[in-house]
């Protein structure tokens, strides 16, 4: 019998935290602006029908705290999405790909190819007008079913999903761990 | 042989089953009617109400009836290139499809009904949806037992392991029935009990116009007859306590009567239940990590409830999840053993612990300023009273020091064993190869500490590691995604090593 105790060394492990990761689109950053300003110009109509309709709310200190809130919601939310969308980067290694998310919260994300269910791209009206588009990669895993990459050229989406498709059937493990 | 291709229908006996649930679903709503009729009815023209009852009665009766007829005769199914084939629905035609290789689990169970007449609920699973797929009601016992086969039959092809055939490795004793049922959790029967009859009682109350939870409220504020109240509470408190350790009791032995493991080709075989009775297949390499827990009690006694996490358990039912009651350690290794040839604590004795924050912000962030706020607003009402509050403090201060100090983990190059628990202790296995994805998370405070937790998803669930080093995590990520990555012949050939990881993290 054959026994085999090959030690791992550190270094030979291919390691994450050199990985030279791929910023998204810059033009991601103005859909998540467009996307925001309309929720907030909804928002402010409604609130500005409810202070003409309501009279209890016709007062001077209600009027001046709702507006108040509602520029410190409106900047804060601007100033995040501005931080966050620095750090969203991917890169796509020979087997995974590695996608990073989030500024007060990060999250990084590895998803071997091996484990990949199914991948979707898909664009909404803003990001079709800068032709961008999403990659939604899908597991087996409960409870974070999908990981979706945004900001992507569209292009470049679709050629990403197909070459995951690809090799998925012909170069790597077919194990799925299920 | 059985010709599986042709439309099945279910047992006869499966009509009698939909008469009783259709019954019981249309008097759901229906004795509300009835009590109040009853109830409503004018004492000079009784005879008004009990004839509107009587022929209420009739069109009930002819509708469970026919609608049940309908059901049953509408329920065919068959297997056809590898797929099941279902056809139901009462009013509109419904074919439900499902591949044969995307069944996870069936389910076999007996109730006291089905054994009177030799028939049993099948209980179709797979890992795409959120509740069970497909109930079969009623089967005569050996038709299910020969569908469970042919279901499963994909399944077993793939198992790679030979055994000899129901090696029983688990069957529980009477003593063992006895203490799993002494040492059952009695304070979450009773609060089940205890609410159950408020929510009963309350609902029974609205025709009577009574609010059995208004009265408990009102007797406590009421400072004259606040002793007699608490009196009368404390002996309700008493004797529903008492009732739920008998329930308890009960509950434990019918659920675990007659309970065996064993080991067969196709994988763990379940039997068990007195009333009910149930048997289950897990296939091993469906198996996606092992928990097992026990609470202060059992630990003392040693005793565990061991859950084999399947692919698809999630989606279980709570009553459908098996906990195997686990009475010796020897038993614990037998079943781990076919998922995880070694328990990392027992190769590598290296024990990792999480950074004091995880325990320290909680605390100082959420606990203690929900208590302070809390007693400020009761200071209004009970005054000084309220600084009660600070006993709340100290336990949650004691028993986070120990969940603190017993959160633990031991690392493997082929698996992980966690533990964690404030007086009881919760234990997962997890093999590296079952994870789906790895994710590293991070926030501010945790980057400024150099921190992070680890997050392992499985199709089973999610595992963390929370507040350890993040240059361990990173490492503990690479390593992972590396075994992942691996090709099924080189991990094979690492199957055989131990080394040990947490040597090699920098």
């Amino acid at each position: 019998m054959q026994f085999y105790n090959i030690q791992v060394l550190w270094s030979d492990i291919p390691q994450m935290q050199t990985l030279q990761l791929q910023k998204i689109q810059p033009q991601y950053l103005r859909v998540l602006q467009i996307s925001w300003g309309i929720f907030f110009a909804i928002f402010a109509i409604i609130a500005i029908g409810c202070f003409i309709w309501i009279e209890e709310l016709k007062n001077t200190i209600v009027i001046v705290s709702a507006v108040a809130a509602y520029l410190l919601a409106l900047i804060l939310t601007f100033v995040l999405i501005n931080i966050a969308f620095k750090t969203k980067a991917y890169a796509i290694r020979e087997k995974d790909i590695v996608y990073r998310t989030g500024y007060i919260f990060q999250d990084i994300h590895i998803i071997p190819l091996n484990r990949i269910q199914h991948c979707v791209v898909q664009s909404g009206p803003i990001e079709r007008k800068y032709h961008l588009a999403s990659l939604s990669l899908y597991t087996a895993a409960v409870g974070i079913h999908d990981i979706t990459i945004h900001g992507l050229l569209q292009t470049e989406a679709e050629q990403l999903r197909e070459w995951i498709l690809q090799q998925k059937q012909f170069s790597i493990s077919q194990d799925d761990g299920l | 042989m059985m010709d599986f291709s042709l439309p099945q229908r279910q047992s006869i006996a499966a009509l009698l089953n939909i008469i009783v649930r259709t019954t019981k679903t249309t008097l759901g709503w229906a004795w509300f009617i009835y009590a109040s009729i009853l109830l409503k009815q004018n004492n000079d023209q009784p005879k008004e109400g009990t004839s509107y009852i009587l022929w209420g009665t009739v069109v009930i009766l002819v509708f469970i009836i026919g609608r049940s007829i309908v059901e049953w005769l509408r329920f065919t199914f068959y297997i056809q290139q590898e797929q099941l084939i279902v056809n139901k629905g009462i009013f509109t035609k419904n074919q439900m499809i499902i591949p044969i290789e995307k069944i996870q689990t069936v389910h076999i169970e007996q109730h006291i009904w089905h054994r009177m007449t030799a028939t049993c609920k099948l209980i179709i699973d797979t890992a795409g949806t959120n509740k069970e797929e497909l109930t079969i009601h009623a089967l005569p016992t050996q038709t299910a037992a020969a569908i469970k086969i042919l279901l499963l039959q994909e399944k077993q092809s793939d198992t790679h392991f030979q055994t000899p055939n129901n090696q029983t490795i688990i069957s529980l004793s009477f003593t063992d029935l006895l203490k799993l049922s002494f040492t059952a959790n009695h304070l979450e029967t009773f609060v089940i009990i205890f609410f159950f009859t408020i929510g009963k009682l309350d609902d029974l109350g609205k025709l009577f116009h009574f609010s059995s939870t208004d009265w408990i409220i009102e007797k406590s504020m009421e400072q004259e007859a606040i002793n007699y109240s608490w009196q009368l509470i404390s002996t309700g408190i008493a004797i529903v306590l008492l009732f739920s350790v008998a329930a308890s009791i009960i509950r434990m032995a019918i659920k675990y009567y007659h309970f065996t493991i064993s080991l067969s080709a196709k994988g763990f075989e379940a039997n068990w239940g007195l009333i009910q009775h149930k048997q289950e297949i897990i296939p091993i390499h469906k198996i996606q990590f092992i928990a097992w827990k026990s609470n202060w009690i059992r630990r003392k006694i040693g005793m565990y409830l061991l859950h084999l996490k399947a692919v698809g358990e999630d989606e279980l039912k709570k009553n459908q999840k098996i906990q195997i009651p686990i009475t010796q350690l020897a038993q614990l290794q037998t079943m781990i053993k076919h998922y995880q040839a070694n328990i990392p604590s027992q190769i590598n004795t290296d024990i990792n612990t999480v950074h004091r924050s995880f325990f320290w912000r909680m605390y100082i962030l959420f606990q203690l300023p929900f208590l302070v706020i809390t007693g400020g607003v009761l200071f209004f009402w009970i005054e000084w009273k309220a600084l009660l509050l600070i006993i709340i403090a100290v336990y949650w201060l004691i028993a986070g020091l120990y969940k603190l100090k017993n959160f633990q983990y031991w690392i493997t190059e082929s698996a992980v064993k966690i533990q964690t628990g404030v007086w009881g202790r919760n234990y997962t296995v997890l093999n590296w190869k079952k994870i789906q994805l790895v994710s590293i998370a991070q926030s501010l405070y945790q980057k400024r500490k150099q921190l992070a937790t680890l997050e392992m998803h499985t199709a089973s669930g999610t595992i963390k590691l929370p507040y350890i080093d993040a240059e361990k995590a990173y490492f503990l990520a690479d390593y992972i995604t590396m075994q992942i990555e691996m090709k099924e012949e080189v991990q094979d050939q690492n199957q055989e090593n131990n080394t040990n990881v947490s040597q090699l993290i920098p």
